[in-house]
């Protein structure tokens, strides 16, 4: 099959969601998906990309509009219905579960066997040898999901969702944790699987560049309507990002708050400022050994299971470590509570992780510094609630300090776990690990311009990010880690996408 | 934007109302039992409530705490029978005052071991506190022997029963032990006690020391069984190694009755106090109608299952309410259609 224009497989007609009690996620989208291409659906946080994710898998109801599957009206009342019609979907969220092996994760609940009927490893891996045919280096059917890396779980979440022979593929940011060459290799499955299978896709993506090279045929959401609808090849970028950062009204408030943002106060740094760690080594991590000083972003990028994350988190006090770590000419003591008292301060991308989110913002805030007064004094709430105003308004934080923290956005609420962590003050150490995972490109800009300011106020900074373009847009000095090893380190202004991307390529040349 | 504060009020109306249903009907139960013997209302009947449930709620105000943890301890009946029978014992061997310091090290002691295993050796905290529970009784029916061990100096039974502006002292006591608890769950360490039961993840990264704050109501509950123990040798004039079997159930129970969740994260003292008060009330206005002991049991265990229910359902309620902007979405498992290809 080619991908000539045909009839459509499903016609999105006049879709809207609205959630009580008026929140209006969706409004009027109506849209055409084809068998044989790949369409890509781009869209800020909050735009209703997943909303509408959502409803295509039957997850939700649309409050308004039909859908049509074949030119016949379908209703989708639950995720079986859609099943039945054949759509299957990929979520960024692997739900597989790691104590099984792949091919149980395949076949689960499917045996192929009597309710009561003895269980037998051979019908999954049977289905599992079958479908993983297609898939390029596939993990053998008997491994524990468990022990395989990020990028081989997400191939076999694309065999457990090509075992229902869906009609309609959706994959929401499948690609999110693969690095840039997993991710090429993904989407040319994609492609094959539309183009040659005849497969519907949907390809839910973060990153434009992805969605550009690899789709027919380029969506994007902006406040819950279609701003955009055209054949990739016709798209171009610009107008793409001019959607993803919220058009014309968000950019001026992106630009407002980014102004309002006033700098912390600053503190001169003594001598032996900074930090150095030497031989620093736990498991996933040779003995490493760095120093970053005051003002500096300093970067550490590979692919997944480069041993970055656990590196940091050895730094933060997080896991056990041998080999030695000074910050500000002291050897750090090995309790993490002690680490964040001395302000090395570790924030997780998971937001969820982060933050406490049943708590407010205010709660938050001041988690952190709950700890810097003696155990059994009773805190002021009166100092509490004026670090929690300032913080929020010094920062340019969207909410009140009493609100729900659950209530605000995703880039918000990393936000906050940014902004009290700066508001400690100098000496600080930063340690961001994966800080923008899954937040939008508005959010991301908000965070990067407080990361950049607390590095010009004198705040060092550590990070790894998963997106070479953070690390690019953000670090000073980047070292490239592959296998626990530091197989090279970069200088700005030698950083950038495609030289980050090389480097991790050379780095695995030289350890293969 | 008025209409969503309004539907918002109605949620939460809606989610509160869940969360007091089991108060509000042992309220009631307490008003239609006192149109039956008007007596029940009286000073004096609360006053023997209070007497009656002070040993187990001394108890739950360890329990509470361990709760805003999101931990608790099955150990409370062992550590408080261990502790009686040593306080006994010790009481008749060198006096009062060696004994009650000596029992409050040993429950201490106690909470110690029990933190150790925890925190430690990474056992959670409901194996680790069932098993410690039984050696602690074990240890207990060691001491006693076959029988109860009697307390010839009955000065510490007068002494829990003086009239103390004619309430007896151990309702002081146990008003005392109220008051603490309420000061240490606003402490720096009280505080966080609320971060580590809500996520504990983020309670560490923040700098709470997690390990620390953790085993502190360990150690704190150990010191309340050992006075509970001790008021039991008083009520009882004896140290009985049966002390306390049904404490943890009812220690857990009278906090979540109040509100405090069992999930951890929520709940408050008085919250745990209260609910601890409305289970002596049901116990009470159960004697009061003459309903047989054992029917007694049967209707406190449904009780406990229901606040453990509403407590449940009013946090899911919660979660919706304020989740539906969330952006991950809920995954469904993609199942295959038939295990054969075509």
């Amino acid at each position: 099959m080619s991908a000539a224009p045909t009839a459509p497989l499903l016609r999105i007609v006049d879709v809207g969601k609205v959630y009580p009690p008026n929140v209006r996620a969706l409004n009027g989208i109506t849209l055409d998906i084809r068998a044989g291409e790949v369409t890509a659906l781009l869209g800020a946080n909050g735009a209703g990309k997943s909303t509408l994710a959502r409803i295509l898998t039957g997850v939700e109801r649309p409050t308004s509009g039909t859908l049509h599957l074949d030119g016949r009206p379908i209703e989708l009342a639950d995720t079986r219905d859609a099943h039945r019609h054949g759509i299957a979907c990929i979520y960024q969220e692997l739900p597989l579960l790691p104590n099984l092996s792949a091919a149980e994760n395949i076949t689960l609940g499917h045996t192929g066997r009597p309710f009561l009927g003895l269980w037998s490893p051979q019908p999954s891996r049977r289905v599992y040898a079958e479908l993983a045919k297609e898939i390029p280096d596939a993990p053998p059917p008997d491994v524990l999901v468990g022990q395989l890396s990020v990028a081989q779980r997400q191939k076999v979440a694309f065999i457990r969702a090509l075992a229902a022979h869906p009609r309609l593929l959706i994959v929401d940011e499948g690609t999110s944790s693969l690095s840039l060459s997993e991710r090429q290799e993904m989407q040319s499955l994609l492609r094959s699987l539309a183009h040659a299978r005849g497969i519907a896709v949907i390809y839910i993506t973060h990153f434009i560049d992805d969605a550009l090279s690899c789709s027919d045929r380029i969506v994007a959401l902006l406040d819950g309507k279609l701003a955009l609808d055209r054949p990739s090849a016709d798209t171009a970028r610009a107008d793409v990002l001019h959607i993803l950062g919220g058009g014309a009204a968000a950019a001026t408030a992106r630009a407002e708050a980014a102004a309002r943002v006033k700098p912390v106060e600053r503190k001169t740094a003594g001598s032996g400022a900074g930090l150095t760690v030497t031989n620093l080594a736990c498991s996933g991590v040779a003995p490493l050994s760095f120093s970053t000083g005051v003002g500096e972003c300093l970067g550490l990028y590979g692919p997944p299971g480069c041993g970055a994350t656990e590196a940091l988190r050895a730094v933060a006090g997080l896991s056990p470590h041998s080999g030695r770590v000074d910050w500000n000419g002291e050897v750090l003591p090995s309790a993490m509570a002690q680490r964040v008292l001395r302000n090395v301060v570790y924030c997780n991308g998971d937001r969820a992780k982060n933050l406490i989110l049943s708590w407010t913002v205010a709660g938050n805030i001041n988690l952190l510094y709950l700890f810097r007064q003696a155990l059994l004094s009773i805190p002021s709430a009166a100092a509490a609630r004026a670090r929690a105003a300032d913080v929020v308004s010094r920062f340019a934080i969207k909410g009140t300090p009493n609100e729900a923290i659950r209530n605000l956005s995703g880039g918000n609420q990393q936000r906050v776990a940014v902004a009290r962590t700066v508001s400690l003050g100098l000496p600080l150490l930063l340690i961001g690990d994966d800080l923008t995972r899954g937040v939008d490109i508005v959010g991301r800009s908000h965070i990067h311009g407080l990361l950049r300011a607390a590095a010009g106020q004198g705040a060092a900074i550590l990070l790894y990010s998963s997106d070479p373009e953070e690390i690019a847009n953000l670090c000073d000095r980047v070292l490239v880690l592959r296998d626990g090893h530091i197989v090279d380190v970069m200088r700005r202004p030698n950083i950038s996408v495609p030289s980050l991307e090389a480097a991790v390529q050379v780095g695995r040349r030289a350890h293969a | 934007m008025q209409n969503k504060n309004v539907d918002d009020l109605v949620r939460s109306f809606k989610t509160n109302a869940l969360r007091i249903a089991v108060p509000a009907c042992i309220v009631i139960l307490a008003i239609g039992v006192t149109f039956v013997n008007y007596r029940f209302m009286s000073v004096r009947n609360m006053t023997a409530i209070l007497y009656g449930i002070a040993p187990a709620g001394i108890v739950g105000m360890g329990m509470a705490l361990l709760l805003f943890s999101g931990r608790f301890d099955l150990s409370v009946g062992g550590i408080a029978a261990l502790c009686a029978v040593a306080g006994a014992r010790l009481m008749n061997d060198y006096g009062l005052g060696v004994a009650l310091p000596a029992v409050v090290v040993i429950g201490i002691a106690c909470g110690a071991v029990n933190g150790f295993v925890i925190f430690r050796l990474k056992v959670n905290s409901f194996v680790a506190t069932l098993g410690s529970g039984y050696a602690f009784s074990g240890v207990a029916a060691v001491l006693s022997g076959q029988s109860p061990v009697s307390v010839h100096d009955l000065s510490w039974t007068d002494f829990l029963n003086f009239q103390l502006v004619s309430v007896p002292v151990v309702i002081w006591l146990y008003g005392a032990i109220v008051v603490v608890s309420l000061w240490f769950s606003h402490t720096v360490a009280g505080r966080s006690l609320y971060a580590v039961g809500a996520n504990e993840e983020a309670a560490r990264y923040a700098g709470v020391p997690v390990t620390l704050v953790s085993v502190l109501p360990f150690l704190i509950t150990g010191a309340y069984c050992a006075v509970a123990g001790m008021v039991t040798v008083g009520y009882n004039a004896a140290g009985l190694a049966t002390t306390g079997s049904d404490w943890p159930l009812t220690a857990i129970a009278g906090a979540v009755i109040g509100g405090v969740s069992i999930t951890g994260g929520e709940g408050s003292i008085i919250a745990a106090f209260i609910g601890m008060f409305l289970i002596g009330v049901v116990q009470n206005a159960l004697v009061f109608t003459n309903v047989d002991t054992n029917y007694q049991t049967i209707i406190l265990g449904f009780v406990i299952v229901l606040a453990v229910t509403t407590d449940i359902m009013a946090r899911k309620r919660l979660m919706q309410m304020s989740g539906r902007d969330a952006d991950a979405p809920e995954a469904p498992v993609v199942q295959p259609k038939s295990t054969q290809s075509p």
